[in-house]
């Protein structure tokens, strides 16, 4: 890798690029963006790979300049559109994705991609407090907020039919 | 239940099932095409360093201002003298640049002077037995 061989890279991308293209998607809710940016982050970290610390993971310092890139790119380009559609109403099998499909238009672009890293991405506080240039307690606080936002947009949104379609998760 | 109890369900309903969204199909030949752009092939990378330098040499020699002029530059020398005389001959001036000052003519005279001696002495020398007394 380090000797830039391009084909040990095409298999980072072919193993990451739906992971930071998904990351991103969350920063800037668009998916022309999004594919655009990934594109971009492969581009920037192979230029910069001489600086990749071989001993840590690979995937948040792919996620690190992707967040740096699309705040560059959003400060360019005109802010998120407000009104994102309400998601349908819950298919009774998987109310799991409808509660993402909720986080995405109830809570900000900074609240969703840290939901998306520790929930989605299984990163832990510290790695996400690192890819999103925050202190550990800003992120913890930043979730609470989220999932407290979820559960009351949840109960509000939501009947109470929705908790014993998923008995294994029982909601208020 | 607690609300703290509620907001931890809510992290467990998160992890149970994950979106996957997908990106376009193309996009990961896209970024590949990004980091390999087609290159220029070898022979036409290479060719301009065979040829270019012996190009800027020769233009260099050519359009260098010569050193030596192609048209010599006119010497003036100073009129050999006739014959070897006994007689020391003057120093010259050998100031390359006094003698470019110098008015040609004044060597002439110079020479004619010195004819007019010579025949002066071998006029002396050649009627030695010329004898006003024996008259």
């Amino acid at each position: 890798m380090r000797e830039g061989s391009s084909a040990a890279y095409g298999i980072l991308v072919h193993r990451y690029h739906t992971r930071v293209f998904a990351f991103l998607l969350t920063l800037t809710r668009h998916r022309q963006d999004a594919e655009d940016l990934t594109q971009e982050t492969f581009v920037r970290a192979w230029k910069k790979f001489h600086r990749f610390d071989p001993e840590l993971p690979l995937l948040p310092w792919l996620f690190t300049i992707a967040r740096r890139l699309s705040i560059a790119a959003l400060r360019k380009s005109k802010p998120l559109p407000e009104d994102i559609p309400f998601p349908a109403e819950p298919e009774p099998e998987r109310p799991a994705l409808w509660l993402w499909e909720l986080a995405k238009r109830e809570l900000s672009a900074d609240a969703y991609s840290a939901l998306w890293l520790h929930y989605r991405e299984e990163l832990p506080l510290k790695e996400v407090a690192r890819i999103l240039s925050k202190r550990e307690g800003t992120v913890k606080v930043l979730l609470h907020r989220a999932r407290k936002s979820l559960s009351i947009a949840l109960r509000g949104r939501s009947p109470d039919d929705f908790a014993a379609t998923a008995p294994q998760h029982s909601l208020p | 239940m607690k609300p703290d109890e509620s907001f931890d369900e809510i992290g467990k309903l998160l992890r149970s099932e994950k979106p996957d969204p997908r990106p376009s199909p193309g996009l990961e030949a896209r970024i590949l095409r990004a980091l390999n752009p087609p290159s220029r092939s070898a022979g036409a990378t290479l060719w301009p360093w065979f040829i270019l330098p012996p190009a800027l040499a020769t233009g260099l020699f050519l359009l260098w201002p010569d050193a030596t002029p192609s048209v010599p530059p006119v010497v003036r020398q100073l009129a050999p003298s006739a014959e070897e005389t006994p007689v020391a001959p003057e120093k010259q001036p050998v100031v390359s640049l006094a003698i470019n000052d110098m008015n040609p003519l004044r060597n002439e005279t110079r020479a004619l002077q010195r004819d007019a001696e010579r025949a002066g002495r071998f006029l002396i020398d050649c009627l030695p037995s010329f004898n006003v007394d024996g008259r």
